[in-house]
């Protein structure tokens, strides 16, 4: 009854996130995974001495814009609205992605319900597996990069607002797959689900749940935390995470807000 | 800390093959960043990967795409593209290579 409820009232989200969407003029059409032929994905390494050390992703460079605006040329897009993409890491700098072209690709914050937050929760489900030991980060590599949306479904659930893994083209590295093992590896948490760390998984329109209502965020200012009151940030904040206590947030490397 | 000799120059975008002006780059771009005092203190670093990125114009950050690896340490990637002068933006990675016709 409750994921029911969830679920009805995932959809009334998305129905006003879409219609606001098509009314603020977003591409709705935006690839939503990378085209293996122009970006397969690309590591820069696979080693987890390095990769999971804390900071290490500023310890990567920066893409230069002229190489972004390339990406977006070669997926087709000549227009953009301020916010409404991004240039994402395919593997993400956080699983050892490298800053090569063949691991960029434009992804839409705007398109419903699949987008970039959306990524952002497998990239960072990833990294904590592949970082505690539980894959190898040279599987998280692997994974993600044949297709984000199965990883998705793999690793922390279904899919949000119900939609369903997206299919790309049988050149893909590492063909995906939409069956969902009956007993994944990785024991995914669901979202709501309390774990002895006080950290959960964000329920699938970035809000938190009760038992845990702090809501972690992974941004270019690195992972921060955002109270439900006193943060003006916090209705508008999709998290990626959600802890029950502002301690559990910390334990788990997401700063307070300054 | 120089490339091995069977580093291969890929195109990325396009069918062409890498000119000779893009093989003079890499060469060049080397030359650059390893004379810098950040590279020096680097230890074993070798280049592994050259890749010309076809959508951008050779004088445009972005069109030469470097990477050493380094033994243990994180990989360094740089840009380099043809400019003004020899200079290398350790922080950002790329990397201006003065122009033959400026070197006359």
């Amino acid at each position: 009854m409750r994921s029911l409820l969830r679920m009805r009232t995932f959809a009334v989200l998305a129905a006003v996130g879409l219609s606001s969407a098509l009314a603020a003029g977003y591409n709705l059409q935006a690839p939503l995974v990378p085209d293996p032929k122009l970006s397969p994905g690309d590591v820069l390494t696979s080693d987890p001495k390095i990769v999971c050390v804390s900071g290490y992703t500023k310890t990567v460079r920066n893409v230069p814009q002229s190489l972004k605006e390339q990406v977006y040329r070669a997926y087709g897009i000549t227009s953009r609205q301020s916010g409404e993409y991004e240039i994402d890491h395919i593997i993400s700098l956080e699983l050892g992605g490298s800053n090569s072209v063949r691991n960029l690709f434009p992804e839409s914050f705007k398109t419903m319900p699949l987008n970039a937050h959306v990524k952002d929760a497998v990239e960072n489900r990833l990294h904590d597996l592949a970082c505690s030991g539980k894959i190898t980060l040279a599987e998280a590599q692997q994974t993600i990069a044949s297709n984000w949306t199965t990883a998705y479904v793999k690793y922390i659930g279904p899919l949000p607002g119900g939609a369903q893994p997206v299919m790309v083209g049988a050149a893909v590295p590492h063909p995906p797959t939409t069956t969902v093992p009956a007993q994944p590896s990785a024991a995914p948490v669901p979202a709501g689900s309390s774990t002895t760390t006080g950290q959960t998984l964000p329920n699938g329109d970035g809000s938190c749940p009760a038992a845990a209502p702090i809501k972690g965020n992974v941004g270019s200012r690195g992972k921060i935390h955002h109270l439900s009151q006193g943060d003006g940030n916090y209705a508008r904040t999709y998290a990626e995470a959600c802890f029950s206590s502002a301690t559990a947030a910390q334990a788990a490397g997401y700063r307070g807000i300054r | 800390m120089t490339s091995g000799p069977t580093l291969v120059l890929t195109v990325i975008g396009t069918d062409r093959a890498p000119t000779s002006s893009d093989a003079r780059l890499l060469t060049r771009a080397q030359a650059v960043i390893e004379a810098d005092p950040h590279f020096k203190a680097l230890s074993g670093a070798s280049l592994q990967r050259g890749e010309v990125n076809a959508g951008v114009t050779e004088t445009e950050s972005g069109y030469l795409y470097l990477r050493y690896d380094v033994p243990g340490a994180v990989p360094q990637e740089f840009w380099a593209h043809w400019g003004k002068k020899d200079h290398v933006g350790w922080s950002s990675g790329q990397v201006s290579v003065k122009t033959e016709q400026n070197t006359r």
